[in-house]
């Protein structure tokens, strides 16, 4: 043919190509004319072939070392019957030959396989086959489908080569595949173990399979993993597979990428075929399966398929990482062999190897993030004060911020947000750092290095330094983690510190500086000793430095608190109309909201991030689905909503990894508590305290489970020990408890238990059900329990004696102790009901020890819950048993009881009077303890009645010292009170240092609580109202720790009245209405009804008059059932006042007089001032009485105050002294307001205002 | 060399023609080096995969892409070396076979025959000799110059036809009718079966 030809069959052939049928027929007919050659070349290319998509090309080099086959036909039939076997029909076909079902001689079932095609033609393949064939045969292994014999027979003149197996029935995995989409990791497991162990047996006997693929492996009916078609299979070379088209592209998927190089298969490359198979049998598609051989050879040489731990399907980190490590593709990043993938997948997440490698990849930690997309809800108050805080800082009056709070509350949304909305990032230097676990330094480099993302950070830096710019190459090193030039020192110690506090400053100074240190718990000591060094150093500079941090890092909190320019705050879970506000924004279908509000809530516990967890899991199982608008819809039936499993992943994702022995170290640690000593986990596991010690370091450095804390060990997280403690299976965990007390009282020896031992040997003798063993530790460790106000385990502890059967004595002092820890709580409920079966016990049994004590506890209820006079009758009834019992001592306290209900109810001259006489007969009989609480008691009576020299007289001669701590603190906060009343401030301010202190020693938390509201107090009337909000806010978290409602809602109200004082209404409103929440739980009128006079106060600011008298209505009532004629007198005043302002002098009138008799009683003085002072402003009043009142107890009033009152009487006089005096004391309160309020209180509150304008006017 | 490869690959891409040939020099040394070692080996009977030995060459020569993905830039530059790597493959095998062909007629017991299979004509896989092959499309050559080119980017490098349309800057139904044409004229003359 020449090239004119050739040419002219192209160009018609390209021609009719754009025809069809007829027409094309026509085309050509003209084209070819009498050519018929020519036509008929064309017809047979348009006829030849269409071009399928994807068609398989894909041409190899061979090098064959020996002649050409002889060409002979293809086999047309079998014979039915050779060398014995009875062959009956065929089962299969596929690229190697044919497969038959026969029979053996003894007639069991075989399956034949006839090696066929050119192969069966070359001598140096059939020599092969027979070798592989026959090594095959040695292997005997229950997961290898038996290899029995190995034959060649002439058949038409030719031979073929015959291999005899075992007839399997079963399944092959590709079937199994076929019906469940996807295979659970569980049965995976197990056929990868199969599979490996028979592999490995394969490999023992020097044979390497080489084409693993679903089709090849069986699952029998015996559900046994089988590996067929070895020997053979090692014969399915690249370049014979090839001449089958179909057979390459069944292969080719599982192909090695060394085979695919052209490289000498090995064992290894089997393991990466059967990584494959179960990869494919994961996620029910194989990645390597591709359009064309050349891609697929290309995906096999390059892509790494995604590990699956990484993929939507539930696969454990373990099982992936072993995928991966099949899937590798140098073949020595492999298993060593078959037989150590089957050994690891037989240990699972106990074997040496995932050990190893879990422990030298750093754990991926996953962030608990709030996803962006979502608004900032219910942290607006927090933004807020972060807003002001910076504001100052901006103008150059630095602040530091302590923001806390558990994980998923949005710490660092938080900061987000605030950057967002309040700094102007272009001109501001923004660092932020986090800390990971075990984070040394970490924090700090990588927010320079952040901020600053040069090569040369010495030339960079050098500027901020300062006088230190000499060290500007050495803290590059740091930065760097470099060792540093020879010659320049390495920073370390005070030298660091000095450079960072220079850097702040320096910083500073260029720009205004916002510097986050975020996970602040996780940093070096060094570290932190760097961030206490610029904490301080921020005083004056034009910066913001933000510290985010955990609970449980008490220590830390020392870095702002003694800060005069440090802030706390605190971040809580949510309210849940923040929550729902949240929810309806993630759901954007109120329909849904409703549906799902309260479910969901239930489970997200007020945690933003839990509650978007459980939204993204609804999603993520198909119950929700998104609308193209963002909002969701229902897709099925919401039937369980599961609690949100990120935080329980990554719990269980650390302890999966734990060898057998590790994790019976943290069961038992569980047991111990969060807290635990190595010395107990040891014991209970009767194992040298080393080797327990050695493990928990490397549970510490690998896993992150525990961590050192002083000389004991801590969970990493509550919850964490919380998980580990409710998986324990019962029986074990009554197990570890009973071996637990055993310890203790082996330690104990003969000593009687008391304090900490006892807690802990009645805990776990009870929880060991051994209640018998420890009847001795109960009692007391049920009174340490109640003086630590370890309140809930408490409770536990007594349900826990409750049940296991005590004698009816016994039966009610644990339910008198239980009911105490239950009025700590504010879970009245149960406080009643323990009482009442108390009393009922008690009562029957005739012990008047115990009815004594039933009736202070019944007495106690009632007062709680504002049943005034039946407290009374209660302390009575206490009373008159003790006089008739003829026990002194019991007597005394009993009357003391009494005289405590008294002074509640207002009664306090009476009061008074128990108390001199138990003085008396406790000093006349040498009591110490009962004199020293006494005359504490006694003076707070007197306080309350005003008598503050009184008081004062009788703290300084009467007190004892009884060297008792307790009671040093309770001495401490009565003087410190006195002090606070009669306006000597600073004095007050040392004794509730002091009572901090001691309550502090004997972990007495509610006392601490105490001393930290009064504090607060203190603040305020000093005028120091920043340092106020912050140890209010500091006493709220605190009673909040230890579930006291009363705390907290004193907390709240006495924040409150700090924040009307500085004019941020909001925040007013926020705290009258947490105060009001613990307030109504725990049933505390008291907390109520003050609640209610700030409501009324505020609205008397605002003019609404008549809203104000309302609200002291409801207050008036609220008294008038806890009887407490103070409360009383001050409701009855401060309608006086508005009613004033209102303009209704009559209505006036008539609530003065009622708060004049109310506040006659000795001990209200400060009422009657308060009354006098106001009462001047009615037309016929004359202001002089008043003036000189006023002079009299002046100091006795917080400085705002004061100031409200000198304007009164300025109001009244006309003289402008007065005036001029209000405002002194206004701006003593204002010079130590918190900056960013300053403005705000002096404009806000009516009278704060009405004072500066009326100086101005004056001054005019 | 794996910078030299993308400046050269650049360059072809900016109409320089010096770069093809210097593209094919260095190619033509690294996989000649390849396959001088697969079938250096004695023990066994080999095979080379030319689209495998090739994409080898491209990943060390230009970079790996680092996702699939990510190949998408370089698949120009991709078809432009394969261009010049099917050319230097071709000339590698074809000398090997020669030299196996050569030892033989010396008397030599160890020479070896280099076949290519895989090619399908009519619908069948056939294995073909090296030197056939060779011949066969320097015989198309004359007839058609660039259905030539195409059995040479086809059995030397690996292409597919999307991509040697790509190559020969000719539509897909022009490449198609050309394949079908050189398919026919090959399976003729190495007699259909």
């Amino acid at each position: 043919m020449d090239a004119a030809r050739y040419q002219k069959i192209k160009r018609i052939l390209l021609k009719a190509g754009e025809f069809r049928d007829a027409e094309r027929a026509a085309y050509l007919e003209g084209a070819c004319r009498d050519d018929d050659a020519l036509r008929r070349e064309v017809e047979e290319l348009l006829a030849a072939d269409t071009v399928r998509t994807g068609e398989i090309f894909d041409p190899h080099v061979v090098l064959s070392h020996e002649e050409a086959p002889t060409e002979l036909p293809p086999l047309r039939a079998m014979p039915e019957e050779c060398a014995g076997y009875r062959i009956e029909r065929e089962i299969g076909r596929g690229g190697m030959g044919i497969v038959f079902a026969a029979r053996a001689p003894d007639d069991t079932r075989v399956a034949i396989k006839v090696v066929e095609g050119h192969l069966a033609r070359s001598p140096a393949y059939v020599d092969r086959f027979k070798r592989e064939a026959e090594a095959g045969r040695k292997v005997n292994h229950k997961n290898v489908v038996r290899t029995m014999d190995v034959l060649e027979v002439e058949h038409e003149g030719r031979p073929l080569h015959l291999m005899v197996m075992e007839f399997v029935v079963g399944q092959s995995l590709r079937g199994l595949l076929q019906s469940m989409k996807t295979v659970p990791e569980g049965l995976l497991r197990e056929v990868a173990r199969q599979a490996a162990a028979g592999l490995a047996a394969i490999h023992a006997a020097g044979v390497v399979h080489r084409d693993l693929k679903p089709e090849n492996i069986l699952i029998t009916d015996d559900e046994i993993i089988q590996i067929m078609d070895l020997g053979v299979a090692k014969l399915v070379d690249v370049s014979v597979a090839l001449t089958n088209e179909g057979q390459f592209i069944g292969s080719l998927p599982y192909a090695p990428p060394e085979q695919c190089r052209g490289q000498p298969v090995t064992a290894l490359s089997d393991l990466y075929s059967l990584g494959v198979v179960l990869y494919e049998l994961a996620i029910g598609s194989n990645p390597f399966r591709k359009d064309n051989p050349a891609a697929a050879l290309r995906a096999h040489l390059q892509t790494v398929p995604t590990p699956l731990a990484e993929l939507p399907v539930d696969i454990t980190p373990f099982f992936s990482s072993v995928l991966a490590t099949l899937l590798e593709k140098s073949p020595a990043e492999r298993f060593e062999s078959a037989a150590q993938l089957a050994d690891v997948l037989a240990a699972g997440e106990t074997s040496g190897w995932w050990r190893r490698r879990r422990g030298a990849r750093t754990p991926r930690r996953r962030r608990l993030r709030i996803r962006r997309d979502t608004k900032l809800y219910g942290r607006e108050d927090d933004l807020a004060r972060l807003g002001k805080l910076w504001l100052s800082a901006r103008g150059g009056d630095g602040r530091v911020v302590w923001l806390g709070g558990e994980p998923g509350l949005g710490k660092t949304r938080l900061i987000d947000a605030f950057l967002h909305d309040h700094v102007e990032l272009e001109d501001t230097h923004v660092l932020y750092g986090s800390f990971p676990p075990h984070g040394g330094h970490r924090g700090l480099v990588d927010a320079l290095t952040a901020r600053f993302p040069s090569a040369e950070l010495a030339a960079v830096l050098e500027p901020f330094l300062g006088p230190m710019a000499g060290t500007a190459p050495a803290l590059h090193a740091f930065l760097r983690g470099e060792s540093p030039v020879p010659g320049i020192a390495a920073l370390t110690g005070e030298t660091l510190q000095a450079v960072f506090r220079q850097l702040l400053r320096g910083l500073a100074n260029d720009r205004p500086l916002v510097w986050v240190v975020d996970d602040f718990h996780f940093a070096s000591r060094s570290a932190r000793r760097i961030v206490h060094t610029m904490a301080r150093a921020a005083a004056r500079a034009r910066a913001l430095l933000i510290i985010t941090s955990r609970p449980g890092c008490e220590g830390d909190q020392g870095t702002v608190r003694g800060l005069e320019h440090g802030a706390e705050i605190v971040l809580e879970r949510l309210s849940t109309e923040a929550m729902n506000a949240l929810m309806r924004e993630s759901l954007g279908n109120d329909h849904l909201l409703d549906e799902l509000a309260g479910r969901i809530a239930h489970k997200s516990d007020g945690v933003p991030f839990f509650l978007l967890e459980t939204i993204r899991g609804l999603e993520e199982r198909g119950y929700l689905k998104r609308l193209p608008d963002g909002s969701a819809t229902r897709a099925r039936e919401i039937d369980d909503i599961e609690v949100p499993s990120a935080v329980r992943d990554l719990i269980a994702a650390r302890l999966s990894g734990l060898s057998r022995d590790e994790r019976a170290l943290v069961d038992v640690a569980a047991v111990v508590g969060y807290e635990f000593d190595a010395d107990w986990v040891a014991a209970v596991l009767e194992r040298p305290l080393l080797g327990v010690l050695q493990d928990l370091a490397e549970l510490e450095r690998t896993w992150n489970v525990v961590r050192a804390s002083g000389r004991g060990y801590r969970f990493d997280h509550h919850q964490f020990q919380e998980t580990v403690y409710r998986d324990l299976a019962p029986a074990l965990r009554e197990e570890y408890h009973a071996r637990l007390a055993d310890a203790h009282r082996r330690r104990l020896g003969d000593a009687a238990p008391a304090g900490p031992d006892a807690v802990a040997l009645a805990w776990h003798g009870l929880h060991g059900s051994r209640p018998q063993d420890v009847m001795d530790a109960l009692q007391p460790a049920m009174e340490t329990m109640v003086s630590r106000y370890a309140g809930e385990r408490l409770i536990t502890l007594a349900d826990r004696a409750l049940a296991l059967g005590l004698d009816d004595a016994a039966r009610v002092d644990v339910l008198l102790r239980q009911a105490s820890g239950l009025e700590v709580l504010g879970r009245r409920d149960r406080q009643r009901q323990a009482v009442g079966r108390a009393v009922d016990l008690a009562g029957q049994l005739g012990e008047p020890g115990l009815l004594m004590r039933a009736h202070r506890a019944y007495g106690t209820y009632c007062w709680n819950v504002g049943h005034a006079s039946q407290a009374l009758d209660a302390f009575d009834r206490e009373l008159k048993l003790a006089r008739a019992h003829g026990d002194e001592p019991l007597e005394l306290t009993a009357m003391m009881n009494r005289a405590v209900a008294l002074g509640r109810v207002g009664r306090f001259p009476e009061a008074v009077e128990h108390y001199v006489e138990i003085y008396d007969r406790a000093h006349a009989m040498n009591d110490r303890g009962i004199e020293g609480k006494c005359v504490g008691n006694w003076a707070m009576a007197l306080v309350a009645m005003g008598r503050f020299a009184t008081a004062l007289e009788v703290m300084e001669t009467k007190r004892v010292d009884s060297g008792d701590v307790r009671s040093n603190a309770h001495v401490a906060s009565c003087l410190g009170l006195i002090y606070w009343h009669i306006g000597r401030f600073r004095e007050a301010q040392v004794q509730f240092d002091e009572q901090y202190e001691s309550a502090t020693s004997i972990g007495d938390r509610r006392s601490q609580g105490i001393a930290l509201g009064n504090m607060g107090l203190v603040h305020r009337d000093l005028g120091e109202l920043e340092q106020s909000l912050v140890a209010l806010q500091r006493q709220i978290q605190l009673s909040r720790e230890i579930g006291d409602l009363t705390g907290e809602a004193n907390g709240h109200l006495n924040l409150g009245l700090v924040y009307r004082l500085l004019g941020d209404e909001d925040h007013v409103h926020s705290c009258i209405h947490r105060a009001n929440e613990a307030g109504r739980v725990a049933q505390h009128h008291a907390v109520l009804g003050h609640s209610m006079l700030l409501e009324a106060d505020l609205a008397a600011d605002r003019n609404q008059f008549r809203e104000a008298l309302d609200r002291l209505a409801e207050a008036r009532a609220l008294f008038a059932r806890v009887a407490d004629e103070s409360a009383l007198a001050a409701a009855d005043f401060v309608a006086g006042r508005v009613a004033i302002e209102h303009g209704e002098l009559d209505a006036a009138r008539t609530y003065f007089d009622r708060a004049d008799q109310t506040s006659a009683a000795p001990g209200l003085e400060l009422f009657r001032v308060r009354t006098r002072v106001f009462r001047s402003l009615l037309p016929d009043a004359l202001w002089e009485d008043a003036a000189a009142e006023l002079e009299e107890w002046s100091a006795q009033f917080g400085v705002c105050e004061r100031a409200e009152l000198l304007f009164t009487l300025f109001r009244a006089s006309g003289k402008r002294e007065f005036l001029d005096a209000a405002h002194r004391a206004l701006m003593t309160a204002h010079k130590n307001a918190p900056p960013a309020l300053r403005e705000l209180m002096l404009t806000q509150p009516r009278v704060h205002r009405a004072i500066v304008e009326a100086v101005a006017a004056a001054t005019k | 060399m794996h910078g030299e490869a993308t400046v050269l690959l650049g360059r072809l891409r900016a109409g320089e023609a010096d770069a093809a040939e210097e593209l094919f020099a260095l190619l033509y040394q690294e996989l000649r080096s390849v396959a001088g070692r697969i079938f250096g080996s004695r023990n066994a009977n080999h095979t080379l995969q030319p689209t495998v030995l090739v994409h080898e060459a491209y990943l060390k020569m230009v970079g790996p892409a680092r996702s699939a993905e990510d190949a998408a830039p370089h698949w120009e530059d991709r078809v432009h070396f394969c261009n010049a790597a099917a050319r230097a493959m071709r000339q590698i095998l074809i000398n090997h076979a020669r030299d196996q062909r050569a030892l033989k007629r010396g008397g030599a017991d160890r020479g070896a025959r280099v076949t290519i299979a895989g090619v399908v004509l009519h619908d069948t896989a056939r294995e073909v000799d090296a030197i056939d092959l060779h011949e066969a499309i320097e015989a198309l050559q004359q007839l058609d110059a660039r259905q030539a080119r195409l059995c040479e980017l086809r059995f030397f490098g690996g292409l597919n036809l999307p991509e040697c349309a790509n190559v020969l800057d000719v539509s897909q139904r022009t490449i198609e009718m050309d394949w079908r044409m050189a398919k026919g004229w090959l399976a003729d003359r190495f007699g259909a079966e």
